[in-house]
């Protein structure tokens, strides 16, 4: 059964076709997930919730584009709006946009848990800002539009999650020795 | 740091192959929550109660409607009896009954009698000046009025406190007394009685129907047929829950065109309140995400966990501080009855099988974490603001004095949307014994 045939099976509400869809892409969802959350638990809520809405509303999807790119959108729409509804989104200090922040070459062999440790551990606003541009290649006009703040917050919580991952990381690199390094 | 790299540049490059298997009770949870939703939607006990209620009250109004007319239709009687639409109407507005009473009032075809003449349509057109010249016929009103039994509510507002005293210990839930008095009427008495008018109006022994109201207190309990899907989170699946017996009480008219079926409607205020146990509580930076409680803005962060300190990351718990206890849901409902019910035997004690449905209105809605140290308000459930019930129960009723009767009836109560669409997929029932006097015309 190709995807497409799949698709037309999660309408008709078959769960085994669901079933087949959630494994396809459970992986990937639940590592977008992660990004976008404080913990393991919450990603694991957004998980569950972002496939229950892509079940739900797997009919609105018109085979236009790509299937993948729908359920991405989805998953990054409910991870985002539990923040809307809950009107957390901290409010964060303008500040001077510094340009490039780097890191020690050094930092390229840290491990993968290492980094979603240090993402999941950014305040909210500024793990969201820094997913939407950074990772999932949105604009600051689109960053701005999703979280409902200005381009010029977008684009200063950007430089202030650069900046507090740098610090984080080469604090950790100067300051403790057991990183483990790949 | 010579051999520096841009810091974007990394994680895009960390990141971009990044997969995670998730834990293998997501795919179970999913399908849980699917199920569900199918399930909801096709809920026998609902669609069965509610088809046969219809059914039951449409055979019931045709066949008074087919039985013919022995007694002489009296049009002045108007004079008297037409005020009373208008009148029990605007009262019906004033204490927000809904339409489900007026409905009910106006349904029964009952053709011989006067009362049904008031009500037909056809005497809409008499002048309204009418009314007002016929407006207060001291003797015809006095009368119901004395009758209306008020309750004296013990507690008028038990949610307020669904706290440790009544949580522990809810057998100590008291019954409110039944009093005789006009003096301390409550805005539903009042509002049937005056509803009733009319009936005593033209009590002049010609008529078979017979009307009756009652008042209603009840313990109830509400629960859930699926105990392994919390209606909290998926995450509480596995805790202790339980409801907490809590109070309904209200007023019933109930009217009877002639032979066993009757009709009943009223209102009542239904409190309900369940407990999630075994939680674990914690102060935290985060803010706390669960699927079926709506926090309060500004209130404390509190997380509340499954299993004792999990994932207290270094510095994102304020302290170490963790306790025990138990998450309470606390919500009420103004209910809005509507019942067919069929005499099995009749006499003195009567026994009748009852079938109908319920609107409810959310009123109160509360959830609270309480522990043995403390206890915080922390928001309110993801409950619908409009619930609608299916109602099976009994009726035994039975003669105290002259026209007193004492009415018991164990009704079990089905609802359909009690939570909001989002989750869970969990609908309750409950369970109640609702006892009062009932004074028949």
């Amino acid at each position: 059964m190709g995807l497409d045939e799949l698709i037309k099976a999660c309408k008709r509400n078959d769960r085994r076709a669901q079933e087949r869809i959630y494994k396809m892409y459970a992986s990937k969802m639940y590592a977008l997930c992660l990004k976008y959350s404080r913990s393991k638990e919450e990603a694991e809520d957004n998980l569950q919730d972002g496939f229950i809405t892509v079940f739900e509303k797997i009919d609105q999807f018109g085979f236009k584009g790509s299937f993948e790119g729908w359920i991405k959108r989805i998953m990054i729409n409910t991870a985002l709006q539990k923040y809307r509804e809950r009107n957390v989104l901290n409010l964060v200090r303008e500040e001077d946009i510094s340009g490039m922040v780097e890191v020690d070459e050094q930092a390229t062999s840290l491990p993968l848990d290492y980094l979603l440790d240090k993402i999941q551990h950014l305040p909210n606003q500024y793990r969201l800002v820094f997913n939407l541009y950074v990772l999932d290649g949105y604009s600051h006009k689109e960053v701005a539009r999703m979280l409902g703040i200005s381009e010029g917050t977008s684009k200063s919580n950007l430089s202030r999650a650069r900046n507090l991952l740098r610090k984080r990381i080469e604090e950790d690199m100067t300051g403790n020795q057991s990183i483990a390094f790949e | 740091m010579n051999h520096n790299k841009n810091i974007d540049r990394l994680f895009r490059e960390k990141f971009r192959d990044f997969e995670q298997e998730p834990p293998p009770y997501i795919w179970d949870n999913i399908q849980a929550r699917l199920d569900g939703k199918r399930k909801r939607r096709m809920t026998p006990w609902w669609w069965a109660s509610a088809v046969a209620a219809g059914l039951t009250l449409l055979i019931g109004i045709n066949y008074y409607r087919s039985v013919p007319d022995t007694a002489p239709v009296r049009p002045v009687v108007t004079g008297e009896q037409l005020p009373v639409s208008p009148v029990a109407r605007r009262d019906m507005n004033k204490s927000s009954l809904s339409p489900g009473i007026s409905d009910k009032i106006s349904t029964p075809g009952q053709p011989s009698t006067t009362r049904s003449i008031a009500r037909k349509p056809t005497h809409s057109l008499i002048p309204v000046s009418r009314y007002e010249d016929a407006n207060i016929t001291p003797d015809t009103r006095s009368t119901p009025r004395h009758i209306a039994m008020a309750v004296t509510y013990a507690e008028a507002t038990p949610l307020e406190n669904p706290l440790p005293g009544r949580y522990s210990s809810p057998d100590t839930i008291s019954y409110p007394g039944f009093a005789f008095t006009t003096d301390d009427i409550s805005a539903e008495a009042e509002t049937l009685t005056t509803v009733e008018m009319p009936v005593s109006a033209s009590a002049d022994g010609q008529d078979s129907g017979e009307w009756a109201v009652s008042t209603l207190l009840s313990p109830t309990y509400m629960d859930y047929f699926n105990k392994g899907l919390s209606n909290i989170d998926p995450r509480f699946n596995d805790n202790e829950k339980h409801g907490i017996i809590s109070r309904s009480y209200g007023v019933q008219v109930e009217y009877k065109p002639s032979g066993r079926l009757s009709f009943e409607s009223g209102v009542i205020k239904a409190d309900y309140a369940f407990a999630t146990d075994n939680i674990y509580v914690s102060p935290t930076g985060r803010t706390p995400q669960y699927s079926g409680i709506i926090y309060d803005s500004g209130s404390h962060h509190i997380e509340l966990n499954a299993v004792p300190n999990s994932s207290q990351e270094e510095g994102f718990s304020s302290s170490g501080e963790e306790y025990e206890g138990s998450i309470i849901q606390s919500f009420s409902y103004f209910e809005i009855p509507l019942s067919a019910k069929y005499a099995l035997t009749e006499g003195n004690i009567t026994l009748s099988a009852k079938g109908g449905v319920s609107t409810l209105l959310l009123d109160q809605n509360e959830v609270y974490v309480q522990t043995g140290y403390f206890t915080n308000k922390i928001g309110k459930s993801a409950l619908n603001k409009l619930n609608f019930s299916a109602n099976v129960g009994m009726e035994l009723d039975s003669k105290i004095y002259n026209k007193v009767h004492l009415s018991v009836n164990p009704v079990i109560k089905f609802y359909s949307r009690t939570y909001m669409k989002a989750y869970p997929y969990n609908n309750p029932f409950s369970i109640g014994l609702y006892s009062g006097l009932k004074y028949k015309f």
